[in-house]
Order: C-alpha cells, then structure tokens, then sequence
C-alpha cells in the first residue's frame, strides 16, 4: 500500500514537473482504455474527457501507423486554432499534454514529454532489456552436438561444414 | 532461383512461429507463388486448426507418408480457399493429431532420407517455388534435420531470458552447417522501442533482425483460428509478415 501510494506520489510529482518547466496547461497519463492514473490541469477541467478524448487521438494514430505499415506510433500532435494536444504513446500508456497559444512552444514540450515518459517508466518499474546469453553454455551445447552421432552424419551431408 | 525450403523454427514454444508460418505462406500465395506448409512439430501439431481443417475429413497426413502408407502428394491438401490467397496456390501437409502416431514419432522418430526425398517429391508433384517448415521447437534431432534440411532458416523468439541463450545456440548450429539464418523478435512488449529492440538484438546476437512484431491483443484474440496477415491487414503482425515475404527473393519466379 506504501509503495502505491509513493508510486503515485511521484508520478504525481512528474506530472508537476512537466507542468512548470515546460508550459504545458494540462496533462494526463492515462492507459489505453482510457483509465487515468494521473493528471495535473487547472480547476473546472473534466480530467475524464480529456482523458477520453486523448485516449482516442492516440488509438486512432495507432491504428493509422499499423495500417499503413509505419510501425508503432510515437506521437500524435492536434494543431488547434487554440492551442495544442500532444500524446505521446508508449505501450499500453499514453502521455497527453495540453499547450494553450501562449505558451505554445512545441519543442520544450516535446523534450520536456519525453523525459517524463522515460521518469515514469522508472516509477512503473518498466524494466530494460536483458538479452543475456550465457556463452559458455553456447559453446559447451553446440561443441556436444558437433561431435555426436547425429550431428557429425548432419554436417556429412552438408559437406563437412563445422 | 530455384525450389527453396525455408525452416521457421524457435528454441522454445509458444513462440508465435505457426501463425507466422501460416501468415507468410499465405502473403506468398497472394503474390503468386505456389507455397507449401509442412507440418514437423509432429508431436503437437497446429496448423490445421489455422487452416481450420477438419481433421476427420483428412486423408492423409504427413505421418502417413513417414511410415510410408501413401506418397506424399496424397498428403497435401490444397487450402488456396480458406486462406482466401488468391493469385498462387497454397498447400499444407498437416500432421497427425492420433495419439499413436504422436507417441511413434517421440519413440521411434523417422528416417533422414526418407524425410529428404518427400520435400523433393512433394516439390515435383505441386510445381512449388516454396516449402515452408512449420519445424518442432528446440535442438532435438528432428528439429535439426528440418533446418539441415532448409536454405532460410528464421529464427523466432520473445523478450524472455529462457529464450535467449536456446536462441543463441540455434544460430551458432544454422552456421555450422553454412544456412542463411534470420532472427524474428515476436509479442514484443510494447514499451520497448520496435527499432531500439531490432539494434539491440542484432548487436548482442550479431544476426540479422528480419522483424520486430509488437505484442496485439487483436492478434491473440484470434485463437489461431484465421490466417491472420490476411484477415486482419491493419495490425503490426501483418505488416512485419509482409516485410519478412519481401525479404524472400527466392522461389522459382524470383521476387514477388
């Protein structure tokens, strides 16, 4: 229950942060069913719309890129009248920044995103790559192979490859 | 280029290699080419539920020919219609579900040439550009016979420690007996970066990286009941299959 609730504090705290050092007017980490699991936006503000709302832009790039062949997609960016909604998508989570005209200065925003992106796969434990291979056991493996019954008559065949 | 057999293997299972086996015959048919699937986890068969073939209905399977009841092209069954791969031809030659068959491959397995001489047959007989084995996962002795057997060997695998040094022995035996081998990274979790994952692998593998497939509830959802690159053209899988079929320049009638 600690760890929850510290684990909610600091994305609390990234939220925060994304707020003040970028200028961004509101923000969400929400999941891709649209769940909220953070926010930070002025009083007055629906944090549920938003969340809906974002949870749709992002999907919707999803879908875009896969259909077209594009890969995964990163960041789906609405250029409004008044204003700009940035989501950044990173798996099964999406990011959305609000940025009213004022303050609109999309490469802070963009910068200042990503950062809490990776912060907050930190706080959710969202581990890196391993991709450890045990190199002895590789070549203890592949040496008993070589050299039995069967791998020896393969290798025959081959023409004495090995 | 001639006939070219290519193996799509995994150290362990559950890997996605049936799906993708299916999916990238079948993205081959539409192309054109006449592609055959072959059946070789004999001791837990899988492709005619993605073909959805009754097994009842089946003749003959590949079981059959190992213990020589019937030629290998009464094996064969044409599935050009349920894969809806339209343009070339598609076959599969499905393995037995009976269990006394199951339990005489894991008792006795089968003959080398015996083996050899029916992917030949088997060519001749349908007019393939491509055989496609659908192998049993690990370093048993069938499964090094398949990939012995193949030109293109790819090798699938997931972000699992389990897989990794299984997979690393897999390309060090494809390299010993001199194959073309590729790597497939399948259900990649999908925090992690596709192309962070690709430079990753291929820098710690040192083997090319032929696709990055991203984990897709719509893809597992599915159940293996439908050939999914061409049912579900939108999705990360079918794009990544296509990728992989273009990176196949082989078959008689050069790329596709």
């Amino acid at each position: 229950m600690a760890g929850k609730m510290r684990r909610q504090e600091a994305l609390d705290r990234v939220l925060g942060s994304l707020l003040e050092e970028t200028g961004v007017s509101a923000t969400v980490l929400l999941n891709n069913r649209g769940q909220l699991l953070a926010h930070r936006m002025p009083s007055g503000w629906d944090k549920e719309t938003v969340g809906a709302m974002a949870a749709t832009l992002g999907g919707s790039g999803a879908k875009v890129a896969g259909a077209l062949g594009l890969g995964l997609s990163r960041m789906a960016i609405l250029d409004c009248e008044r204003g700009e909604l940035l989501v950044v998508v990173f798996g099964d989570l999406m990011l959305t920044a609000i940025l009213a005209p004022e303050n609109v200065n999309l490469a802070l925003a963009t910068i200042g995103m990503r950062r809490a992106v990776e912060e907050i796969q930190a706080i959710l434990d969202l581990r890196p790559m391993d991709l450890k291979i045990d190199r002895q056991q590789v070549a203890d493996v592949v040496r008993e192979i070589r050299e039995s019954d069967f791998g020896r008559s393969i290798l025959d065949q081959l023409g004495g490859k090995g | 280029m001639g006939f070219q057999k290519v193996a799509i293997h995994s150290f362990k299972g559950g890997t996605g290699k049936s799906n993708l086996t299916a999916s990238m015959a079948a993205v081959l048919a539409t192309k054109g080419r006449r592609v055959g699937i072959l059946d070789l986890d004999l001791t837990a068969p899988g492709q005619h539920e993605i073909f959805r073939l009754d097994q009842g209905k089946v003749r003959a399977t590949f079981d059959d020919f190992l213990w020589g009841h019937c030629a290998i092209e009464e094996t064969a069954v044409d599935v050009t219609p349920q894969a809806k791969a339209k343009g070339g031809r598609l076959y599969l030659v499905p393995a037995s579900m009976k269990l006394e068959d199951i339990q005489r491959v894991l008792k006795r397995g089968y003959e080398v040439a015996q083996f050899a001489s029916g992917l030949s047959r088997l060519e001749e007989a349908r007019d393939l550009d491509m055989l496609l084995l659908d192998t049993h996962p690990g370093i048993g002795e069938d499964s090094l016979l398949a990939l012995a057997a193949s030109d293109v060997i790819y090798v699938c695998f997931l972000m699992d420690r389990q897989h990794y040094t299984g997979t690393a022995i897999l390309l060090e035996l494809a390299d010993m007996m001199g194959k073309d081998v590729r790597l497939i990274v399948n259900k990649v979790p999908t925090h992690y970066s596709p192309q962070e994952v690709r430079e990753k692998v291929e820098d710690r593998f040192g083997r090319p990286v032929a696709a990055v497939i991203p984990f897709e509830q719509e893809v597992m959802a599915t159940e293996s009941s439908e050939v999914v690159a061409l049912t579900r053209p939108s999705t990360h899988f079918s794009a990544e299959v296509h990728r992989i079929v273009e990176g196949l320049s082989g078959g008689k009638k050069g790329a596709g």
